[in-house]
């Protein structure tokens, strides 16, 4: 059987916005959530100014603005967050506050990337490639260029992906990687200059190239599919939630 | 002056208390409505000091909700343990009963004390028009032979204008044996006016119209697992019982109701399948448990389910059920 954990605060009348990550909270068991989820955002860009007074204000827990000036550092104040009320089971806090000291046991470059690896899983491409370009300054590896090209390639700037995608090819000598350089190139159009540079590999990478293709096609259609039947969905339990408020 | 004022149907029977002695006045025809019967209350009250406790025949949310200044309504059951608690020490140290006999009206109420706390159970007869003293004598015979052969009461109380006369043959003899009969109509009127005496009371006073579960769940809570968090208190009228709490289910399919008995610790035990276990990811359904009492003796559950926040929107009312209590 698993847990029950009781709820204390209210519900916020005024939500607050996480725009790290794009979220919107009306109740402490969010806060605790998305604090779980999105842990990396809390550790490197800290606890947002205006949050403990939202906290206050909103869910009412007030004890927590009347010490905070007084807890000393950061990881004690997220502790203090997670634990002014029921969400966390102790073992959980702790396990949290292990997750917390390992990240801050590395090294910089190690950290921006993986913030900018939190960012390019939420779709933020631009604030990834901030962070990346940071890593980049520090130290340049195979994984940051990679990931930095495939940002650009997001944002269809292609000329940009095409370079870090043959940077990274350069300091990792992959062939995976030589292939998704090919394949920005022929995005642009350059179908020759791709023929000339893959030589003898060039029959090989087309055959991969079409069933990117195909898979692409696929994946759209079926895209589309889910779509149409996420709306379905949506509209059935609209539905049902209006026959429910009825019976009531 | 205090008054205290029994009605019963249409009677009145009065009791006043002049800072020294009660004085019991002779009964009078009254209204039946709460609304008029204070109003009729309200006429003996002749300075803004005098106090008056109204005798109901049943306690009802309307009563509770009357908040007249120096009126206060009781129950039968409240008058007849504050009465008693005003007696020597053997009378209320021991099982007491009272029988209340008028017109067309029967009713038996038992005095019980269990631990600080003082049950009162009132028990009402409908009884057809007992035309002849034989019938009456028999109609009391099996009463008091139900009620008091099974038990071990010490003293009976008969209170009523029907228990006037020389009719009691048969009954007389099972009623007294081995017990002290007392007979007088204003048992409950004298309880009203010792109500408020600010005597100190060591007994809290149960009728059956009051709730004595405490009904709740076990959670997290306080940095402990499986705290027992009450959901509904004892000791409310069961027309003023409800509560509700909210919580976050981990991987819970099933919910687990408790409930304890104030009195007797009795354990009672309500399991609610709720088939939500997968469809969420974990710790993001909130739910509300409301209960609520629909009768003396019943209790109802709403289970609603109040979403995640922002995240999610709740899909309202997902349990509900009515459960018979012993």
């Amino acid at each position: 059987m698993g847990q029950i954990i009781l709820c204390e605060t209210k519900e916020a009348e005024n939500i607050y916005r996480f725009h790290s990550f794009h979220q919107d909270i009306s109740t402490y068991e969010e806060l605790c959530y998305y604090i779980r989820k999105y842990f990396i955002f809390f550790v490197e860009e800290g606890i947002p100014d205006n949050l403990v007074a939202w906290i206050s204000a909103e869910l009412g827990i007030r004890d927590l603005e009347q010490e905070w000036d007084r807890i000393p550092t950061q990881k004690e104040k997220l502790k203090r967050i997670i634990t002014c009320r029921n969400y966390f089971l102790p073992q959980e806090v702790s396990v949290l506050m292990k997750k917390y000291d390992r990240y801050d046991k590395m090294t910089e470059v190690d950290r921006k990337n993986q913030l900018a690896d939190e960012y390019l899983k939420q779709h933020r491409y631009e604030r990834a490639l901030h962070y990346y370009r940071i890593a980049y300054q520090m130290e340049k590896n195979e994984k940051c260029c990679y990931n930095m090209a495939v940002c650009y390639a997001h944002q269809w700037d292609f000329e940009h992906a095409a370079k870090y995608f043959y940077e990274s090819y350069e300091i990792s000598g992959r062939k995976r990687i030589l292939n998704a350089y090919y394949s920005i190139l022929m995005l642009q159009g350059e179908f020759a200059s791709v023929k000339i540079m893959a030589g003898d590999d060039y029959p090989a990478f087309i055959r991969r190239w079409n069933g990117w293709k195909q898979e692409w096609e696929k994946r759209q259609r079926e895209e589309g599919m889910i779509q149409n039947n996420q709306q379905k969905k949506k509209r059935l339990e609209q539905w049902k939630r209006d026959y429910r408020k009825e019976v009531e | 002056m205090d008054y205290g004022f029994d009605f019963t149907n249409d009677i009145c029977y009065i009791s006043v208390f002049n800072g020294k002695e009660i004085e019991d006045l002779d009964c009078v025809s009254c209204p039946s409505t709460l609304d008029e019967r204070i109003l009729f209350a309200e006429e003996y009250r002749k300075e803004e000091t005098d106090r008056a406790v109204l005798v109901i025949e049943e306690m009802t949310k309307e009563a509770l909700a009357c908040h007249q200044p120096g009126i206060l309504l009781a129950s039968k059951e409240q008058a007849f343990a504050a009465y008693l608690f005003e007696q020597s020490n053997p009378i209320w140290k021991r099982e007491t009963a009272a029988f209340e006999f008028h017109k067309n009206y029967f009713s038996y109420l038992q005095f019980k004390l269990q631990g600080k706390a003082c049950l009162v159970e009132k028990k009402q007869e409908m009884i057809v028009e007992l035309q002849s003293e034989k019938s009456k004598d028999k109609f009391f015979t099996k009463q008091a032979a139900d009620r008091l052969n099974h038990g071990s009461i010490a003293n009976v109380f008969l209170v009523g204008e029907e228990f006037e006369g020389e009719w009691m043959k048969m009954s007389l003899a099972s009623l007294c044996s081995g017990r002290r009969v007392f007979m007088g109509n204003h048992l409950f009127a004298n309880g009203a006016v010792f109500l408020l005496k600010e005597s100190e009371q060591k007994y809290t006073v149960y009728t059956r119209d009051h709730h004595l579960y405490y009904w709740g769940i076990r959670a997290f809570h306080h940095g402990q697992k499986d705290v027992f968090v009450p959901i509904i208190q004892p000791g409310e009228f069961w027309f003023t019982t409800e509560g509700s709490v909210r919580i976050l289910l981990d991987e819970c399919d099933v919910l687990e109701i408790e409930g304890i008995h104030s009195i007797t610790r009795q354990k009672l035990n309500i399991k609610l399948p709720l088939h939500m276990k997968q469809q969420y990811p974990t710790r993001t359904t909130k739910l509300k448990i409301q209960m609520y009492c629909t009768g003396s003796k019943t209790l109802k559950m709403i289970v609603h389910d109040m979403g995640f926040g922002m995240t999610r929107e709740g899909k309202g009312i997902i349990y509900q059920e009515e459960f018979k209590l012993p």
